[in-house]
């Protein structure tokens, strides 16, 4: 991919993320951000070593945008956190969710249904790629663990490299530790940039 | 006298957040399905006056949900509720027969008046 086309897919993932930030702070009833902090094409087994160097117990939604351009999102939280975002989600005050149980779990689902569908939306009305969100699926382990479940598709592959999307949350008055992950798909990007270029978006 | 309605959402939480909406606004929450297929189901069993769907639900979507309700009771009130804002499904959701669709995140003001609407 030449320097031009991955400042393409750069600017359509911001577009994404920011949507998908407007969408988190209506969902959460408070002022949010999320950031991309890095976008890059990562070697597996770099990523892999990196995320395991700062492991921890955590809880995460996969979900697959399919359609024409599948792509994979994962929202991680770290354990702790899931609870607060489960009382903000639930309207309740932070701290009211003392255990992990089966609304933390759906709430994360949920969070991670309501990002992925966000980001599809701006596909198909900015982009006219047709993607829907299938239902999500949410893991409870260590974050590597997580993680690398998510890295071992071949759809999603060059070179042993993945393209990465990676987000910060910042939410005002409370500090959560959650990130969110995009992995267009070799096809993804390939869609991405013809329907870019063919609207002249460049 | 209070309506009758079936929630239809895979979320536990989602399913939680509306009942307390729509109780708190004198409506009874008769049933709760997480998807297509119990939703059919339900509908049959509970015969509620409407019925509040997502789209995005494994093994039977919203969608197959809606088309098996109506095929049933061609008079059932369903309005669609999901996170997937496009084009497309919105006219599927219309032509298949939903009576209204709401985006999430929603503002449970725009809820209670699309029930309220449907069921005038």
């Amino acid at each position: 991919m030449s320097e031009q086309e991955l400042k393409v897919i750069e600017m359509i993932s911001r577009m994404s993320i920011d949507r998908a930030s407007q969408v988190f702070s209506k969902t959460i009833k408070a002022g949010s951000k999320i950031e991309i902090v890095r976008f890059q094409r990562v070697d597996i087994s770099e990523i892999s070593e990196e995320v395991s160097k700062e492991d921890k117990e955590a809880t995460g939604a996969i979900v697959q945008l399919s359609g024409e351009a599948p792509t994979k999102l994962l929202f991680i939280v770290n354990l702790k956190d899931a609870l607060k975002l489960t009382d903000l989600f639930l309207r309740r005050e932070i701290g009211e969710t003392k255990a992990f149980d089966i609304y933390v779990e759906s709430t994360i689902q949920e969070i991670g249904n309501i990002l992925a569908s966000s980001i599809a939306n701006v596909f198909a009305k900015g982009f006219n790629v047709e993607m829907s969100p299938e239902p999500p699926v949410v893991l409870s382990d260590y974050s590597s663990s997580i993680f690398n479940t998510v890295l071992m598709d071949e759809d999603y592959l060059t070179d042993n490299k993945i393209l990465l999307v990676e987000t910060k949350f910042f939410v005002v008055r409370t500090a959560f530790d959650c990130m969110l992950f995009l992995m267009p798909s070799v096809e993804a990007t390939k869609v991405l940039l013809e329907r870019s270029f063919a609207n002249n978006f460049s | 006298m209070s309506k009758n309605v079936l929630i239809v959402d895979d979320a536990t939480v989602v399913r939680l957040l509306l009942r307390s909406v729509l109780e708190r606004n004198g409506f009874n929450v008769v049933g709760e399905a997480a998807n297509g297929n119990e939703a059919f189901a339900k509908y049959k069993e509970l015969s509620p006056d409407l019925v509040t769907m997502d789209i995005t639900m494994p093994e039977a979507s919203g969608i197959d949900g809606l088309k098996m309700i109506l095929g049933f009771d061609p008079q059932a009130k369903i309005i669609m509720i999901t996170a997937i804002d496009q084009r497309k499904y919105l006219l599927e959701a219309i032509k298949s027969g939903a009576v209204d669709y709401i985006v999430k995140p929603f503002e449970d003001d725009r809820v209670i008046s699309a029930l309220e609407k449907a069921l005038a």
